[in-house]
């Protein structure tokens, strides 16, 4: 690598991020004993994987220059409607199909909303947020869904070589996704069309279907990450499930160099935010932060990554000048 | 040039809304041709192109491509036949590389699977460019790339479609001036290899010199078609518009009042001790290349960009620093060359624009006197001759030079002693163009100061009566308007003639 690339790694916002994630890492594990174990590790990982799974959904999205803030309830209700399958002695294989599925139709309604009717998505996703919420609250009448026989929870409990299922399945989900998004022509037409809806329009492109397909596929992907929260928490509440999962995860992509105006970011980085959430919460936690402040600090320091971000970004264009 | 037409209208129609914009038109270019496309805004050049590029239905007539007649349902099928278009704002997407800008969705590039083949689109997006004589970085991202590479990103995709006609709509529009000419050489090479190209633009310099022929085009109607070999500009021009142009520039001599703005030593952002004066009653050009620094110079005088060192005073008085209010109120106007983006506010009513910059004087009890607006916007429409359905038709509606008019009247609202008109005939049509050059030239005559800032030389030599030009953050010339070459202009703008160009 000659010294301009390695500039260009140094500048490119997944470094920025990783790098701030490793220092709030080892902050942590200077502030609290309890924190750096391999124990605490393991149950960051585990925390996060469901999140994990989830922006890289979102992530898809907001590439193609859109946006969902319904992910916390479409998680619901693919979670609730899983959990039911299961509770109907259906084959775990099938509850989870049913869950994707839900997912997918939950994201291929957002699109038809945004690209036949024009509604700018923010709102479209504001709006269904609270319709898929209402719907797996009628559904199962406000209740749980829970307890799940060991033959489901298994899958979201287990560990392979220590770590959760879930984080892995996380990982493979989002080395797919990304290897889509590099080296699939469709991954190619999401950027164009996150980039410059018109001149992908003129150039043949059709915007109607790469957002369908987008959403879609972020509708399926959160259907999926529904199943295994069911199976990794035991149980899914119609009501408070995901409640702060659709900003968290939008901080998150924003935080890993996703630009909110679409087109540009990777979900590496995505990702990395998210792992850097989860681990400023279980942190606070660990150093015995008064759960009050928690939220604010939280705040604090997504804010200080997207900052990080968007000074970079203004210091790129400069050069560009 | 051969004799046999590769695309050829016949009888072209269509309208919008019951209104007839092409009223029949025929049209053709051959290939090895460039063939300019002129007329008036409004006069159906766009209606037209998007018709042969199948982005519009025509309502009669014909389109022949190579002998027979074709018929386009989308943008697609006329590209895959072989007719592109370079449209003025470019059609690119600037966080992907410049490789996959060329050849972005293209089945060539990717397997059954729909896995992209990233080497063999670097390959040949490398060998296409090497062909146009460039040789930037394909995996670049594309808004890292200066506004002429842009354009050759856009050519490159044009011609790795092996396009055989080649729209080119205001291809200098976003060009500096230095960087036309290698964009002609670019033109040449392609018609050179065959290509048919069709050349739209207002700028009559670029049209004659480089087109072979020119069809003028007026009021939906093909006029003319002129050889350039035996025919001039000045009969373009006066086709377009349908009358001799005999005054196209309209400067009447003058003899300038006294000095109202003076510059001193203003500094920094890449300005280098720039001093200079205008007086009451005359038109001062400030001449430059893109990046020479005019555009700086007018916004810190207006106190829009941070100025570094330096005083401006207006009547004697030192105007305070960055502060635009300060400015507006020392009796300075400015025109921003962006007009859509500074200049107007599309949506908004043409009466809101007007008193936009001057709200408190239609303030009455703390509520707009609707009254007093209503009065002051229907004077400024009449006296600028501002061709709308009345002030409270949206801006984005107006031709170009009826929303230049519009932020003209925003300052003259103001009763302004002094205006900067940064590029205030960009974008407009030649008839508009005249008149806007009328007005500056009354507007002199009545006693207002005006610095006019052009990358036009033309239009500089046109209408002012004092030169000053710059060069790479200096004043490299400063020139009294009797019998001014161009040549001089150049040269001093380019940096030849360095400081010495004092009179």
């Amino acid at each position: 690598m000659n010294k301009l690339s390695v500039q260009k790694f140094l500048k490119r916002q997944e470094t920025i991020i990783s790098v701030f994630t490793l220092l709030v890492f080892f902050a942590f594990c200077m502030l609290s004993q309890n924190f750096g174990t391999d124990s605490n590790f393991q149950l960051i990982l585990q925390q996060v994987a469901v999140n994990g799974i989830c922006v890289v959904g979102v992530g898809v999205v907001v590439i193609l220059g859109g946006i969902d803030l319904s992910a916390g309830a479409v998680l619901a209700l693919s979670g609730v409607v899983g959990g039911m399958f299961i509770k109907q002695g259906m084959p775990v294989l099938v509850a989870i199909l049913a869950s994707i599925g839900i997912g997918m139709l939950c994201g291929a309604f957002n699109a038809l909303l945004i690209t036949q009717l024009s509604l700018p998505p923010i709102i479209t996703t504001l709006a269904t947020n609270y319709l898929f919420r209402g719907v797996a609250i009628i559904i199962t009448g406000g209740s749980w869904v829970n307890n799940f026989p060991r033959e489901f929870t298994k899958y979201g409990t287990g560990r392979i070589f220590g770590t959760s299922n879930v984080f892995w399945m996380f990982l493979i989900i989002l080395a797919i996704v990304s290897y889509m998004m590099k080296y699939m022509n469709i991954g190619r037409k999401i950027y164009a069309v996150g980039t410059n809806n018109d001149a992908a329009d003129k150039s043949g492109i059709s915007c109607t279907k790469v957002k369908f397909f987008g959403y879609t596929l972020c509708g399926g992907i959160i259907g999926f990450a529904g199943i295994m929260y069911a199976a990794q928490i035991g149980a899914v509440a119609s009501t408070s499930t995901g409640l702060t999962l659709g900003t968290q995860v939008l901080a998150a992509a924003l935080a890993g160099g996703i630009s909110i105006a679409g087109g540009r970011g990777t979900l590496f980085g995505a990702s990395v935010g998210i792992l850097m959430i989860g681990i400023i919460k279980n942190g606070l936690i660990l150093t015995k932060v008064s759960e009050f402040w928690i939220d604010a600090i939280t705040g604090a320091i997504i804010l200080l990554a997207l900052a990080l971000n968007v000074l970079n970004s203004r210091e790129k264009r400069r050069e560009e000048a | 040039m051969s004799a046999e037409p590769i695309l050829r209208t016949s009888k072209i129609t269509k309208g919008f809304f019951g209104v007839q914009v092409l009223k029949g038109i025929d049209f053709e270019v051959c290939p090895g041709e460039i063939m300019g496309l002129v007329g008036e805004n409004g006069a159906g050049k766009s209606t037209l192109m998007k018709i042969i590029t199948g982005l519009y239905t025509n309502d009669g007539g014909e389109i022949i491509f190579k002998g027979a007649p074709v018929f386009f349902s989308d943008p697609g099928k006329a590209r895959d036949i072989g007719i592109s278009i370079i449209h003025q704002e470019f059609n690119l997407f600037s966080n992907l590389s410049v490789a996959e800008n060329i050849f972005l969705d293209r089945k060539e590039f990717r397997n059954r699977l729909g896995q992209v083949n990233w080497k063999k689109m670097n390959e040949e997006a490398r060998k296409v460019l090497s062909e146009l004589g460039a040789s930037f970085d394909v995996t670049m991202p594309v808004r890292m790339l200066s506004v002429r590479e842009q354009q050759l990103v856009e050519i490159a995709k044009a011609v790795s479609t092996n396009a055989q006609v080649l729209i080119m709509d205001e291809p200098s529009a976003a060009l500096p001036d230095n960087e036309v000419q290698n964009m002609f050489d670019v033109v040449r090479m392609l018609k050179q290899k065959g290509v048919a190209i069709i050349y739209i633009s207002h700028r009559m310099g670029e049209i004659e010199q480089i087109c072979d022929r020119v069809t003028v085009l007026r009021d939906g109607i093909n006029v003319d078609v002129l050889d350039m070999k035996t025919r001039k500009i000045d009969d373009v021009i006066a086709q377009m518009v349908g009358r001799e142009i005999k005054d196209y520039y309209p400067h009447t001599s003058r003899e300038p009042g006294d000095e109202i703005l003076k510059v001193e030593e203003m500094s920094g952002d890449g300005l280098k001790n720039i001093s200079f004066t205008v007086n009451r009653k005359e038109v001062v050009g400030l001449y430059g290349l893109a990046g020479a620094g005019s555009t700086e110079v007018a916004e810190m005088i207006m106190g829009l960009r941070l100025m570094p060192s330096g005083t401006v005073l207006m009547n004697g008085e030192p105007v305070k620093k960055n502060a635009i209010e300060a400015s507006m109120a020392a009796g300075i106007g400015y025109v921003p060359p962006d007009r859509r983006q500074e200049g107007i506010v599309v949506n908004m009513p043409i009466a809101d624009n007007i008193i936009m910059a001057n709200l408190p004087k239609y303030i009455k009890k703390g509520l707009l006197d609707f009254k007093k607006i209503a009065a002051s916007t229907a004077e400024h429409i009449k006296e600028l001759a501002l061709k709308c359905n009345g002030a409270d038709q949206t801006v984005l509606s107006l031709s170009g030079g009826n929303q230049q008019k519009v932020v003209l009247s925003k300052w003259l609202d103001r009763n302004p002693s002094m205006l900067i008109l940064n590029e205030p005939t960009r974008g407009v049509d030649v008839g508009a163009k005249s008149e806007i050059y009328r007005l500056i030239d009354e507007l002199a005559n009545s006693g207002l100061a005006i610095l006019l800032i052009s990358s036009e030389v033309p239009e500089v030599l046109g209408i002012s009566d004092r030169v000053l030009v710059m060069c790479r953050g200096r004043i490299t010339g400063e020139y009294k308007n009797e019998n001014l070459g161009q040549d001089v202009l150049l040269k001093a703008a380019s940096g030849t003639t360095g400081g010495d160009g004092n009179e």
